[in-house]
């Protein structure tokens, strides 16, 4: 029995070396902290960038090449790989290989999570298997641990780019912005929107009766909510209820800002959490309700509306509706179909003629597109026209888990 | 010469004890399976504990530090500061109400229908025995969605629930929360202990109740004093697969619970790993592993306590059927009543969903078999044809039937053997060991679990600069690694309370006769714990059947599999054709139970035939 033992132990330590020299082999990381502070794109456009042997090849950093120049380059490569968090990427992907022929596109739809440790997995294990990126930098997170550390990148042509708000372009290659809307049943409520002012919420009256994700559920519902406290929105909202109650607005204790001391008034008046945005859409759109509740969900349950029978309708919210989710392209580095990429993703911006039969699938009600040549789905409100936040991907980034916390700790 | 002798016999017992170590295949076998299990399941959890201490990018600036150095900062925020109480101590509480509530009210189902099963005269009992286990097979979200559907209140909007719209007030406290939640997970997992229970009552010889009957014993007395007693290990295993089952899912108790703020902590850890909070969450993991191994360390200790369970013994077995006398008829009755409420509304509900065009609208002219067989319309599903015309459909059946039954089969019997090492090594460090390694890899969040396989065989596996496994990135060989080690708890499980029963003198009369190891692991060992095996074969393939986050990491675009066409067909506003692959995905489940119970098993169907 003793000897079985020590047999034992033998083995044991051996695998765990084993493990051990596994682990190092594996984890062949890059270092984030150098270039921290340096965007590459613009290190790049200034010369001060040290190019790496794939950043020459591949020439990402490049702003002027045609459509015609890539897809010559991109015939030789053969083959492009996306992973998408949209399942609409299937029907793009066969109007891509209609309009270039020569190229086969392999989609890979799947969610936001999954996505990124695949992605991030295998781009450390060195298998170079997507190419492309759609997803959406919710938190942050992208920018600052990914491109900033040059495992993705951000492409950017000039030709495209010229018909896009710069604010949208700085930190990520934007395709078309979806929101988180409060919407009210407009079968029960015809003279429009119960709420228009987004303090309503905390009134009396609609205790428990707003329906909405728990933020802490997932990264988009807790960038939301941090949303509100950074940057001008706390202002706006100190403003917005000196508008509606004509007196200025008492921090609780805790509250840093009017941004938190919102998030407070809303958890104290007890929203309906749900575990998904189909359910809130379904709560507050189903007609022939009496005292239906509103809800707060992803803008392109719209959608659904015909579909099901919903009434649902939109608010646009005063002093704000929140921050947009950007949904954006990134190229991955090292990756073996550079220029491939790079046509798919001028394909899925639009091209630099407008030619939207890659775009379209996308422009769909509840989404607005980011170029200004594009007109929005039609029966969409002007994205103009909508009160919404800037996005700001350092203030998110350093500020989720702080308000994460303070939601935690409301209960 | 009589010391000469005695130091000649020494030195040779001594070799010959070494001998018979090296030589036991027995031996042999336990080496490698710690090895292995050592391997694929520490340095996942090593690589887990070690996260858990690492500081991240986004929270360095927070946490005062540099990312990627080591840091307390996640355990101390969890174990001791103000958010201790909403992170972990409350969720901590409700994981361990429902886990235990859940355990008591499944083993009770589980078991009592296993009995009324196996050992009486119950009518109609190869319907029964078919029905019983379909609860399992439908998805958990389906029964949850049920539920609502009959017990919805105002508090939510939406369409008023069945009871509602009868003028009947439901209460908050039934509709959501803990109740709800206890009585949908119960009704799902109560599968396990009815496989496991019911094959460890087939191995019951009746004569042992007899003899208590011939001695003026009671039905209850003998059902107390020796039917419970021997089923025991089985019963135990299925408290420790149901009770960590329930403190580990997550979906119901999101679905259920979310609408009056109730969370475990396993829907804490999804939370926070859906919010990129990596560390967090396998803190969380880490937490949840260690309270699933200390159940199954009280469990060790009682079972341990006993002396035998055998009940496979060198004589011939035969079971005579108890009568249930007058209320035979009571005790139908209530079996379908709860057949007609736990199994066939919930698939009634997903067939139904399937045929309507609009979610919802329950008027006849919504009726159709567009999802099924229907050409693509531009206005519906965005375009895609019925299921069964669409070309990735026939590939995903492919798929997943390739993947379940190759999965299963060697899932099954590493279990088995795992099971054997177990049971022959109870007491001993070894059996412990394995026993408690098996159980970690369930715990580990799927996502967290293929990630870390992902990264560990993408590139080839080296020691000393000797290759020893090659790059397995992408290959159907690294999806059958990560799905059987993941699904081992199962299947061990099963192996486990299965080897318990099979008496030690069988395999020594063969081992007398010069059986060897093998011989006797598969002429006797083998063919007497059948029906365990294919027990252990039904609960790895139904959850491989289902499984998606573990795979979908593993998958490259062009493998695609059934629970992955119907993540697709969710995500595209399509819930109707998820339905109907839902609905193929338990029919495949069940056709190869009813396969397995009518011909794989020729004892189980004979006794449930009556």
């Amino acid at each position: 029995m003793l000897q079985h033992k020590r047999t034992l132990a033998g083995i044991l330590a051996a695998t765990m070396m084993f493990s051990l020299t596994a682990c190092g082999g594996g984890g062949a990381t890059t270092d984030p902290g150098s270039d921290a502070a340096q965007d590459p794109n613009e290190a790049a456009a200034a010369g001060t960038l040290q190019l790496s042997e794939w950043e020459e090849s591949s020439g990402i950093f490049n702003t002027d090449e045609t459509d015609e120049e890539l897809y010559e380059k991109a015939k030789e490569e053969g083959k492009v790989t996306i992973y998408s968090i949209s399942s609409r990427i299937t029907k793009v992907a066969n109007a891509f290989m209609e309009k270039y022929p020569g190229i086969e596109v392999e989609p890979f739809d799947i969610s936001t999570n999954e996505l990124l440790e695949k992605v991030t997995r295998e781009y450390d294990a060195g298998q170079h298997v997507a190419d492309v990126v759609h997803i959406k930098d919710q938190d942050g997170t992208l920018y600052n641990e990914y491109i900033l550390a040059r495992k993705f990148y951000n492409y950017k042509p000039a030709d495209i780019l010229s018909h896009i708000d710069e604010k949208y372009t700085k930190t990520q290659t934007p395709m078309y912005v979806e929101l988180t809307q409060l919407f009210y049943n407009s079968e029960a409520y015809p003279d429009g929107s119960p709420v228009t002012n987004i303090w309503q919420l905390t009134e009396p009256e609609w205790k428990g009766r707003v329906m909405m994700q728990n933020p802490l559920d997932n990264l988009a519902w807790g960038s939301w909510i941090t949303g509100f406290c950074v940057g001008d929105v706390p202002d706006q909202l100190a403003a917005s209820y000196k508008e509606l109650y004509g007196k200025e607005l008492t921090l609780s204790d805790g509250c840093e800002n009017a941004g938190y001391e919102f998030l407070k008034r809303l958890h104290d008046n007890e929203p309906i959490f749900t575990s998904s945005s189909d359910e809130i859409a379904e709560a507050v759109g189903t007609k022939g309700q009496t005292n239906p509740p509103v809800g707060f969900c992803a803008s392109s349950k719209l959608r659904k509306n015909e579909d099901n029978n919903w009434c649902l309708a939109p608010v646009n919210l005063e002093p704000t509706t929140g921050i947009p989710a950007i949904n954006t392209l990134y190229v991955v580095g090292e990756c073996e179909h550079p220029n491939a990429a790079k046509l798919l993703i001028r394909f899925m911006m639009g091209g630099a003629d407008g030619d939207v039969s890659g775009y379209k699938y996308f422009n769909t009600l509840g989404g607005w597109p980011v170029r200004d040549d594009i007109e929005p789905a039609e029966g969409s409100t002007p994205y103009s026209e909508l009160h919404v936040s800037d996005f700001n991907v350092t203030d998110i980034y350093e500020n989720i888990n702080p308000v994460r916390d303070f939601w935690t700790l409301l209960g | 010469m009589k010391p000469k002798d005695q130091n000649y016999s020494k030195s040779r017992r001594l070799k010959n004890q070494i001998k018979a170590v090296v030589t036991n295949p027995y031996n042999l076998i336990v080496l490698i399976a710690i090895v292995l299990l050592t391997y694929l399941i520490v340095f996942p959890l090593l690589d887990m504990i070690s996260t858990s201490f690492t500081l991240a990018q986004k929270d360095a600036r927070l946490a005062g530090g540099t990312a990627g150095s080591f840091t307390l900062y996640y355990w101390q925020r969890l174990l001791g500061s103000a958010l201790t109480k909403q992170m972990l101590l409350q969720p901590l509480l409700n994981s361990l109400l429902i886990g235990v509530c859940v355990s008591f009210f499944a083993i009770l189902i589980g078991s009592v229908l296993a009995w009324l099963m196996v050992r009486t005269d119950l009518p109609f009992k190869p319907f029964f025995s078919l029905a019983v286990i379909i609860p399992y097979m439908i998805p958990s979200w389906c029964k949850s969605q049920a539920w609502l559907t009959m017990f919805k209140t105002e508090r939510i909007g939406g369409a008023p629930g069945f009871l509602m719209s009868l003028g009947i007030n439901v209460p908050d406290w039934l509709a959501y929360g803990p109740v709800a939640i206890i009585t949908v997970l119960s009704l799902h997992y109560y599968a396990y202990a009815y496989l496991l229970v019911s094959a460890a009552l087939n191995s019951i010889n009746s004569e042992l109740e007899e003899m208590g009957e011939i001695q003026g014993a009671g039905k209850a007395t003998i059902l107390r004093k020796i039917t419970f007693p021997l089923v025991l290990p089985a019963m135990l295993s299925a408290v420790i697969l149901t009770f960590s089952k329930a403190i580990g899912t997550f979906g119901v108790i999101n679905y259920l619970g979310s609408k009056v703020n109730f969370v475990t902590l396993s829907s804490q850890l999804y939370m926070n790993s859906k919010s990129q909070n990596t560390q967090t969450a396998f803190a969380m993991a880490l937490i949840m592993i260690c309270i699933a191994s200390i159940s199954v360390f009280v469990n060790q200790k009682l079972i341990g306590s006993r002396k035998s369970y055998a009940t496979i013994g060198g004589k011939g077995g035969r079971s005579t059927p108890i009568r249930l006398g007058k209320h035979k008829p009571l005790i139908t009755a209530v079996l379908f009543l709860f057949f007609v409420f736990g199994i066939i509304m919930p698939i009634a509900l997903l067939i139904l969903e399937s045929f309507m065009l609009r979610q919802g609208d329950y008027s006849l002219s919504n009726l159709t078999l567009h999802y099924w067989i229907g050409d693509p319309i531009a206005t519906v599903m965005e375009g895609q044809p019925g299921i069964f015309k669409n070309a990735n459909f026939i590939n995903s059946l492919i798929n997943s039937l390739k993947l379940t039954f190759v999965n299963g089969v060697f899932g099954t019997i590493f279990g088995q053997i795992i099971g054997y090492i177990c049971a022959k090594g109870r007491g001993k460090l070894h059996g412990k060991v394995v026993e408690q390694l098996v159980f970690i890899p369930y715990l580990i969040p799927s996502i967290a679990f293929g990630g870390i396989f992902l990264s560990m065989f993408s590139a080839p596996q080296q020691l000393f600069g000797v290759t020893l496994v090659p790059s397995l990135y992408g290959t159907f060989a690294l999806l059958t690694i990560t799905s059987v080690v993941k699904h081992l708890p199962f299947a061990s499980r099963a192996g486990t309370s299965n080897m318990l029963q099979i008496g030690g003198e069988l395999e020594e009369a063969a081992e007398i006769a010069g059986a060897g190891f093998f011989k006797r692991f598969i002429r006797i060992v083998f063919p007497l714990s059948k029906g365990g095996f294919i027990s252990g074969f039904m609960l790895i393939f139904v959850s491989i059947m289902k499984e998606l986050d573990l795979i979908i990491l593993l998958m490259t675009p062009k493998t695609s599999t059934l629970p992955y066409l119907a993540f697709q067909y969710q995500n595209s506003n399509s819930p109707q054709a998820s339905d109907c692959v839902a609905i193929v995905m338990f029919s495949i489940v069940f056709l190869v139970y009813a396969l397995a119970n009518i011909f794989g098993d020729a004892d189980l169907a004979k006794s449930m035939g009556g």
